[in-house]
């Protein structure tokens, strides 16, 4: 399988802290992995500037063959799609639609090609009848999925989901989960997701990454087995 | 009273004020939707700097009001990216900083207070014909920036994370809309005052946001607004014979208020 995601010698620095101190990751095309860590661990800061939303000092990261700090990175840049942990609760009036359809925002396409593309990404992720419906009036779970349809209609082919689960409660959280794991199968996507425990995703088979003290201590198949390679 | 329309500073001002109204409450919806409050509290205060050197110096006020803001915008969008200070702190510091060193060149310089006044009130019976034209063109910007760049403004305006992933040249689009509106806070304080502004920039917005159902409605609603604003203040204002930026503030309060009332009854029967 194509290398999707490739994080090398990562370092990276917050407020004169040393937070990530040489990562070294590799994800591949379809491929789910799960990033957890106790707070403050730098699982965030990994995320975002795997994003590009973040400098870092040293390393190299690539998606798809391309470094993020290269020029040619700036009109590929959908091809990754990220999810923050903040969720847009402010009462101003931007519907599900508008919001799934900022994925397109960068992308000369005709008025339908949008609409067709923003409406099958909310089917997909069982939104469509909520297309009309003012974003900060759903739940937690709902908003995720909006978010998701969002990346899906962007044609990410790399998603970064950060604590994407924190507002559910544990039936959100099994159907959430299982929503991206139909997501990942259907639309062949690489997902790199971080959480407080990966206890939360138990029902689904991803790869297990643990962040501590700003190196990945831990980088297994679930259930305790080895990654394929270190077996 | 249509007849006055056939003095030149009252047609200029006339016509300048129809501008504003239909184009500055985009730079509202900016305002209320990136949360820049504080930093339209800094470009008032920006405007004040501007029009005590200017005082000072003889300058033209306008000008240098355009010219302080546009540093000021400029300062705080790129300390506030490149640093973990956030923007807040950074207005505060800033709009102290532009009102101390005002007073200073006030008091140093001996600016007459009358003129000094003239800073919070605005005309748009003074202005001249460079300000006039380089209102227009402002808001032809205005309308240009937000029809060519729609979706990506929207983008940003939803969440600016989101639209860099997605391709949208975010800082880019976020440095317009800072100059954008640091720019009409500086004529909107040359056409109705420091003091009553609001009703030029901000009441349009907030009557769009609470009744539009869509982001594309809330633009035309705000515009729309503003417009009617503009021009049911100024008649009232010669009706009544009192200055022109009171007639607007009294039609944009009294309407917003209305919209206002509307809403929470309409929210509480349905």
């Amino acid at each position: 399988m194509n290398s999707v995601l490739t994080v090398s010698g990562l370092k990276v620095s917050r407020q004169g802290r040393r937070v990530l101190q040489g990562i070294d990751l590799e994800l591949k095309a379809g491929e789910a992995a799960v990033l957890s860590g106790l707070n403050g661990c730098g699982k965030t800061t990994m995320l975002r500037t795997v994003a590009g939303l973040l400098d870092y000092e040293a390393g190299r990261i690539t998606v798809h063959g391309t470094d993020i700090a290269s020029v040619s990175w700036k009109g590929r840049r959908h091809s990754l799609a990220y999810v923050s942990q903040e969720q847009e609760s402010r009462a101003f009036p931007v519907r599900v639609y508008e919001m799934a359809a900022t994925g397109l925002a960068a992308r000369k396409i005709t008025a339908r090609e949008r609409r067709e593309r923003v409406e099958k990404a909310l089917a997909d992720t069982g939104c469509l009848e909520l297309k009309e419906r003012y974003y900060f009036s759903l739940s937690g779970g709902e908003r995720q999925r909006v978010a998701l349809a969002r990346c899906l209609c962007q044609g990410a082919s790399l998603l970064l989901l950060d604590e994407p689960l924190t507002y559910l409660d544990r039936d959100g959280r099994r159907a959430f989960t299982l929503l991206l794991e139909r997501i990942r199968k259907e639309y062949a996507i690489t997902i790199l997701l971080v959480t407080h425990t990966d206890d939360e995703l138990s029902n689904v088979d991803w790869r297990r990454l643990r962040l501590s003290e700003g190196r990945l201590s831990e980088d297994r198949l679930k259930g305790n087995m080895p990654k394929e390679e270190e077996r | 009273m249509m007849e006055l329309l056939l003095f030149p500073p009252v047609l200029r001002g006339f016509i300048s004020l129809l501008a504003a109204g239909l184009c500055l409450p985009v730079t509202g919806i900016f305002i209320l939707r990136l949360n820049l409050l504080n930093l339209r509290f800094m470009l008032m205060h920006g405007v004040m700097l501007a029009g005590a050197i200017a005082l000072s110096a003889s300058l033209d006020p306008l000008l240098c009001a355009l010219g302080i803001n546009l540093v000021l915008v400029l300062l705080i969008a790129a300390i506030s990216r490149r640093s973990e200070i956030s923007s807040g702190g950074l207005t505060t510091f800033f709009m102290v900083i532009s009102v101390g060193v005002a007073m200073l060149l006030i008091y140093k310089n001996r600016v007459p207070v009358q003129d000094t006044m003239n800073l919070l009130w605005g005309s748009i019976f003074a202005l001249n014909r460079r300000e006039f034209y380089l209102l227009l063109a402002f808001c032809l910007i205005i309308l240009l920036f937000i029809s060519l760049r729609y979706r990506q403004i929207t983008a940003v305006l939803i969440n600016r994370e989101a639209a860099y992933t997605a391709g949208v040249n975010e800082p880019v689009i976020f440095y317009l809309i800072m100059i954008i509106t640091g720019t009409a806070i500086a004529f909107a304080m040359r056409l109705v005052g420091a003091l009553l502004l609001d009703a030029l920039v901000l009441l349009p917005a907030m009557t769009a946001v609470s009744f539009s159902r869509s982001l594309k409605s809330m633009f035309l609603t705000a515009m729309v607004s503003g417009f009617l604003y503009s021009l049911g203040g100024f008649f009232l204002a010669l009706w009544l014979d009192m200055p022109v930026s009171s007639g607007v503030i009294l039609v944009a309060g009294t309407a917003f208020g209305i919209t206002y009332l509307v809403r929470m009854l309409y929210e509480k029967q349905s």
